[in-house]
Order: C-alpha cells, then structure tokens, then sequence
C-alpha cells in the first residue's frame, strides 16, 4: 500500500522530470478491433466530422462506423502500441463540445451532457440541461472567468428556423449562464436570448456567411462570406462586439478552405484542411501563424498521409487529426487509418522558417514537450471532476 | 547569320513588349521576385497568362506563392509557383494531363507529365460506372441553361441531410440540379449515407443521375475549382459558362436562392 502511494506521490516528479524532452513529431493510433469496419473499397470506416479534447485524449468522432453509435467518444490510448478505444452515445449527427472547457457536449438540439457521465454510462448518459442555439453548424465555447458553479457559454450557428431571418443577420449567437448544483448536477441559469449577428458588415461582406466557427474563449469566430463586395470570397476571422450583435473584421486568411479550428490564444493559430494546391505533396493540413503572419503545412511526405477535413489543436499546440497512412515494411505497403498526433513545431516547414527567418522564428520553440502534455491533462482532469 | 539576328531582335522585341504586358502581373505586384524571373515572365506572356485570369491560391509551404487560373475553358487550368530563394514552376491542365513546367540552375525550360497529388492519387485510380467526369460537366454545361452542381459527400453530415432541400429550391427557381458526390468515398458508404434521407426520397437520389446511381465526381475541373475542400458546395452556370464563385456550405433557403440567382445572373 505504502509502495502504491509513494509510486503516486513521485509520478508527477517524474514526469516533471522528462522536461524538454520532445514528443514524437507524428505519432499513429490505428482503428482496430472489431468495432473498426471496412467500405467496399477497402478503406477503413473513419467517420465523419471530428473535434479533439483540449488534452488530445479524446476525438468526438461521428458515423465511425456501423457498428458503433452515430456519435462516438474515441479515445487515444499510448502504449506500445497505440490504439483507439471508442465510447458509445446517445448523441446524433454533429454533436460539438463546448470549447475551451469541453465541460460539456452538446447535442444538435441543445442538450447539455458532462464528458465524465459520457464515458461512464456511454448510450445511457442523461442530459444535464437544454439551453443555447441548436442547428446546423452550431458551434459553442466557454467564455472566460468561469468557475464550476458559474460559467458562460456563448454559442454561434446559423439564423435556423425561419428562413425570412436573412434580412435581420448572417449568423446568430446567444450567451447562456450556466453552472454546477452540490449534487454535481448541472443547470442552465439565465441566457441573453438569440443575437442576429453581423449587419454592420452587409455593405463589405454580404448577407451571407457560411462555415461559422468559434474560438476557445468565444471572443473570436471565423466564418467565409459568400460573395464579399470589392474583395475575393475567402475564410476570415471576426471578433463578437461588445453588443453581441456587431461583427469586428480582425483578419482576411485570403484562403477558400473547410472550417477554420483556432489555437489557444497563446500560441495564435488557424488551423484548417484545403486539398492545396497542385504540388501539395503533405497531408492537407495548413495552419496560419497570425504573429509571424505565414501560412505553414503538416508535412508527412514520408508516410503518405491522407488527412480527413476535420485537423483539431489540443492546448499544448499539438495537431491531432483522422487520416490514412501507408505502412510500409519489408512485404510492401498497406493502408492504415486512425488518427495522427504531429507536433507541429517539428514540421519540416517550420524547421525550414526557423532557419531562413531566426528573428521571426524565434517564437516557435524546439517541440512540445512531455511536461507540456502532461500539464494540459491535470488541468482537464479538473475541469472533468466536476467538483468546486 | 542575318536570319539568326532576325530571330533574335523578334525575340527581344517580344519580350520588351512581353514584359511591358506583364510588368503588373501579381506575382511581381507581390514583391516575390525569386530566380529567373525574366525568364518566367517570357513564359507567362508566350502562354498568354494574363493577371487577370489568376487569383493567389494556397502555397504548400511557408515560402511558396501560389497563382491559380480562373478558368473559362472547362479542362483547362494553370497554376504558377513562386519561391523567395528557389526555382519558380508551372503547372497546366489539359482536361486530364498535367505537365510542368521547369527552370533548371541556368533558367533553361523544361516540361513533363506529372502525376496527381497523392491525395488524388486512389479515387483516381479506380474507375467506376458512375464516374462524372469533365465530358460530364462540358456537356452539362453545354446545353445553355441555368443550373447547379451539388457537390456532396457521405463524410458530411450536412451535405447528405439537405441534399432534397436543395434540389427542391433549385427547382423552384426553375434551375436544373445534378448531384455530384465525393470520389473519396465507397460506393457502400455513398449508398449507406443516402438511408439518412427519408424512404420517400431515397429511391429518387439513387437515381438522380439519370442511368447512374449517383454522380461519382472525378471531374479534374470541379477539383481545381476547390470542390473538394468542404462539402457540400454548390456550383452555378448559365450561358455556357460556370461561376468561379460557388457556394460553400449550408444555406438558408433565401440565403442559397440569393446567391444561386447573383451568379447567374453575372454570366
């Protein structure tokens, strides 16, 4: 018993211990068992639609498979052989998390669910509360300052429900108060009610924007207007005025892609899927540094990687995406799929940007860490005990 | 050796007016200068590649500029490639040869058939029944009348569930509609995807394209118009020719119809 206890006390140390030591620049967790199915021409059942933990533990993953839930929470598991294990839902279609905390998940009609309860009863978790925009493409994250027992959730979709919407806003949003009973239980407060969005820019970006995405703290979103005046239509970043209403132009990606997945506001990151241009020899994965205002790839020429459309960023910087790969052995090669975790820092343009820009590229650090993972794992831990 | 001068002279004076034709070309507005710079602006003005023609696209590296063509000819398509330190190159599409074009060290040109990104590589490779390809497309679009291209995929949730709502909207318009779906995908996934619809619909989707189950889109010139970025996205073409605007994603009803109608009516 003493033995136990001192091994847990002394595990933080040393994992302390392994600072700056670098995770691997790609790292591979393949679909296997017999929940993992194959199409008829051979590919691996990945599914559609993803978003990954602030910890990269998990992927929020829909349709994996026909013998798996429509939405499933796949969890990557380490070891010396990495491997995914999926747990079941009771969601539908595109359920997202509430970014930032990913305290909770929500379904497409609003309803609020705790991650631990997810795991935990899989099919047979129940609700918390129902609260926020429900719709295609709604997309929700925590606003800052928020504790356990108090919190707000801003959520972001399309005018739904009444197509005469278009004349009074281009997108919607609504800021909900939510927090955490003695119980562990969890309600819905107060909420500001629904917000037509974006009509101080008809006049520049048109009436219609389309792909909204939010960021981690729910001050910013990206969305692409559809036929912009006097400019190309391309992926742009706005921030939420103070009235909830206004739409601030914060930056132009100039780039026609899916949808924009944004960084922690510390590493200030775009990061999207775009089948690039016709010398794309990578993996589709393009991310914009908004400080030294370049635009880099994932490059995984090595393995041929073929990544889905849904690149997410875990806190600590890591890009962890659905994608199939080559392995190839003495025997020749065979396709893989699953999920890879790239170390970003370590892509071969970024290493290349360093050595060609040292001013500017002195932002980027060496890798990240095991310390650096370990560090966004204890801090979701928390948020996932859902205790004060 | 006078004929030799004549030569000569006629080439210099090509490229003086070569030069002065492509002086505001966007790859030197941008300020990349890069290697062989006269010699690609030679290139540019022989081929004809006017600046208007071309909007800057996504670069597959940190220094790497990118111009694509917007193409009024279906099948045909160019893209330059631009670097601050390295060679620049060109790449044109002819319906479904590639060829580039190279500078050596001496900014000497040489060309080659190349391969499709290795992304494309597989869905290419297979040929089905169902295959929709730029023939498809060119007599669609032929036929001068008003219309959208659907472009769907079963690994997009959304782009399967409205897929009915769009074609019911592009009829009432009075518009034609043809599905169009994701080569990537299985047919078993395309036709499991389908069973999301309701029953009513779905016999009428798996037939949709006429003698086809569906539309499996191998169409290079839907490709380089970013049909495969994000699904669903939705093309318009009227008058012979398509819109190099599209668009992206779910819309509202009078959203889409708003849109559908502004690009048509700008052909």
């Amino acid at each position: 018993m003493h033995t136990i206890l001192l091994s847990l006390l002394l595990f933080p140390l040393a994992a302390v211990g392994q600072s700056n030591n670098c995770i691997a620049a790609h790292q591979f967790f393949p679909f296997e068992g017999k929940w993992a199915t194959k199409n008829d021409n051979g590919d691996i059942t990945l599914g559609m639609y993803a978003r990954v933990s602030p910890d990269g533990k998990y992927v929020l993953r829909s349709f994996s498979g026909a013998k798996l839930t429509q939405v499933t929470l796949m969890e990557l598991v380490p070891g010396a052989k990495n491997s995914v294990r999926p747990y079941e839902t009771p969601l539908k279609n595109e359920a997202f998390p509430v970014q930032g905390s990913w305290r909770y998940i929500e379904d497409i009609g609003g309803e609020h669910y705790k991650v631990s309860d997810l795991l935990k009863f899989q099919k047979k978790a129940k609700k918390q509360f129902k609260g926020g925009i429900s719709g295609f493409y709604t997309v929700a994250a925590e606003l800052p300052g928020g504790s356990a027992k108090s919190h707000r959730i801003r959520s972001l979709s399309w005018p739904n429900g009444n197509p005469d919407n278009m004349g009074v806003g281009v997108l919607t949003n609504t800021v909900i108060t939510a927090g955490l009973n003695s119980d562990g239980s969890a309600d819905k407060i107060d909420s500001t009610g629904i917000n037509y969005m974006c009509s101080n820019l008809k006049s520049s970006d048109g009436s219609v924007m389309s792909l909204p995405m939010i960021s981690p703290d729910g001050g910013e979103f990206a969305s692409m207007p559809q036929n912009p005046k006097g400019s190309e239509p391309s992926m742009r970043i706005y921030r939420f005025g103070e009235d909830h209403k206004s739409c601030l132009p914060v930056l132009d990606l100039k780039v026609l892609a899916a949808k924009i997945i944004f960084s922690s506001a510390s590493q200030n990151q775009a990061l999207f899927y775009s089948s690039g241009s016709l010398s794309n020899k990578g993996n589709g994965v393009h991310f914009y540094d908004r400080d030294v205002k370049r635009m880099f790839t994932l490059d995984d020429a090595g393995k041929k990687v073929r990544a889905d459309s849904y690149p997410g960023f875990t806190k600590d910087g890591r890009i962890i995406y659905g994608a199939y790969w080559e392995e190839c052995g003495d025997k020749g090669c065979t396709e893989q799929a699953g999920y890879v975790v790239s170390d970003p820092l370590q892509s071969a343009d970024i290493l290349d940007f360093k050595k060609d820009h040292p001013v500017e590229g002195a932002k980027f650090k060496s890798c990240i860490t095991t310390e650096d993972v370990l560090k966004v794992e204890e801090e979701q831990k928390k948020t996932w005990s859902y205790s004060f | 050796m006078i004929k030799t001068l004549i030569s000569l002279l006629t080439l210099n004076l090509t490229f003086s007016l070569s030069l002065n034709a492509t002086e505001s070309s966007p790859w030197i507005n941008n300020g990349v200068v890069g290697i062989c710079q006269k010699e690609l602006l030679l290139f540019a003005a022989t081929s004809g590649m006017d600046k208007e023609n071309y909007r800057q696209s996504l670069g597959d590296r940190y220094d790497e500029t990118v111009y694509r063509s917007l193409s009024e000819k279906i099948g045909s398509w160019s893209e330059v490639h631009l670097y601050e330190k390295k060679l620049p190159f060109i790449y044109k599409i002819d319906d479904e040869k590639m060829t580039k074009f190279s500078f050596d060290q001496s900014c000497a040109l040489s060309t080659e058939q190349v391969k499709w990104p290795h992304h494309l590589e597989k869905a290419l490779s297979i040929v089905m029944p169902e295959d929709w390809r730029n023939d498809d497309l060119k007599q669609l679009v032929a036929k001068n009348k008003k219309g959208v291209i659907y472009s769907w995929s079963p690994k997009f949730t959304y782009s399967v569930l409205v897929l009915p709502l769009m074609e019911k909207l592009a009829h009432e318009m009075g518009y034609e509609f043809t599905a169009v779906v994701d080569p990537r995908a299985s047919k078993k996934e395309i036709l499991a995807s389908l069973k999301l619809l309701p029953k009513d619909s779905l016999k009428k989707y798996r037939m949709m394209a006429s003698d086809k189950k569906f539309n499996r889109n191998v169409s290079i010139d839907l490709f380089m118009r970013s049909a495969f970025n994000h699904y669903p996205i939705t093309f318009v073409y009227n008058n012979n020719k398509i819109h190099p605007r599209f668009v992206t994603g779910v819309m509202t009803d009078n959203g889409f119809k708003e849109l559908v109608k502004t690009y048509a009516m700008e052909l």
